[in-house]
């Protein structure tokens, strides 16, 4: 039986670099660890590490209490650091990073008028649809609930409890999640 | 305060073009330098490791351009353990 192929939204990868995240979003690290045992195969764009860099940065501005303050305020020991953080994700067993064909900036526009989505979901979803011509049964895994129902439309899309048989017991945001099984 | 009279005797206007050069060279032939040059070796020594450049191969199963990477299986316990000591 082939292993299931899914797709890593930017959320599910900062979920598991950003140890407040973790804790409070255990599910997706859960997969990620499935992912790792090669339950899964997971794919991503360099444009969603991008993303969990720029998470990353914001974290630790706001950590270090300068996130309002519009000059350069980390240094490059910790932007060193966060970039190896990226490095060491992208050697989990059983993940990928592809390069999608160029997309043109208008389709971007049109995705965003068609489903209404953020233009960067609608970049992820663009990428998604790249992958599908390779692998048709791709899944889009993100807990963003506006991108799980309108990304619907043009792909396959799951919440990371869906491949779990439970909520992780010590996952923070068990009691309010909607997600929660 | 050594920085500050230093500044301000170079910038001395009596003080010609050679002789301003030979103070500078002067300055680094001392501790000063060779602090900051072991500084220098400090940072290095405590730093991490160059990030790795992003260089596509082709998969040979999908044919998909993909981000060449080394599999390892610690790294997600890697990730952990780097990103905790980032936040703590």
């Amino acid at each position: 039986m082939p292993i299931p192929n899914i797709f890593l939204d930017t959320n599910i990868i900062a979920d598991c670099v950003v140890p407040l995240r973790r804790a409070k979003y255990a599910c997706s690290y859960e997969l990620v660890q499935k992912v790792e045992k090669g339950q899964f195969k997971a794919w991503s764009v360099d444009y969603a590490l991008s993303e969990t860099l720029g998470i990353l940065k914001g974290e630790k501005e706001e950590r270090i209490g300068t996130k309002d303050i519009s000059r350069e305020t980390l240094s490059a020991y910790d932007v060193t650091q966060m970039v190896s953080v990226i490095d060491e994700f992208r050697k989990t067993n059983n993940f990928e990073v592809f390069a999608p064909e160029h997309i043109p900036q208008a389709e971007i526009f049109d995705k965003v008028k068609s489903i209404c989505v953020q233009a960067t979901d609608a970049l992820v979803l663009l990428s998604v649809l790249h992958l599908k011509k390779k692998l048709p049964n791709i899944v889009l895994v993100t807990r963003d609930d506006k991108l799980l129902v309108r990304g619907k439309k043009l792909v396959s899309t799951a919440h990371p409890i869906d491949f779990l048989p439970s909520c992780p017991t010590k996952c923070d945001s068990k009691s309010i999640c909607r997600h929660r099984k | 305060m050594f920085a500050f009279e230093m500044f301000q005797s170079i910038n001395n206007a009596s003080v010609d073009a050679p002789q301003k050069l030979r103070m500078i060279t002067r300055v680094f032939g001392t501790p000063y330098s060779e602090l900051a040059s072991l500084a220098k070796e400090i940072m290095k020594a405590i730093s991490y490791p160059q990030p790795i450049k992003w260089e596509y191969v082709t998969d040979s199963t999908t044919g998909l351009r993909v981000l060449k990477s080394e599999k390892s299986p610690d790294a997600l316990d890697n990730v952990c353990q780097m990103s905790n000591e980032l936040f703590k």
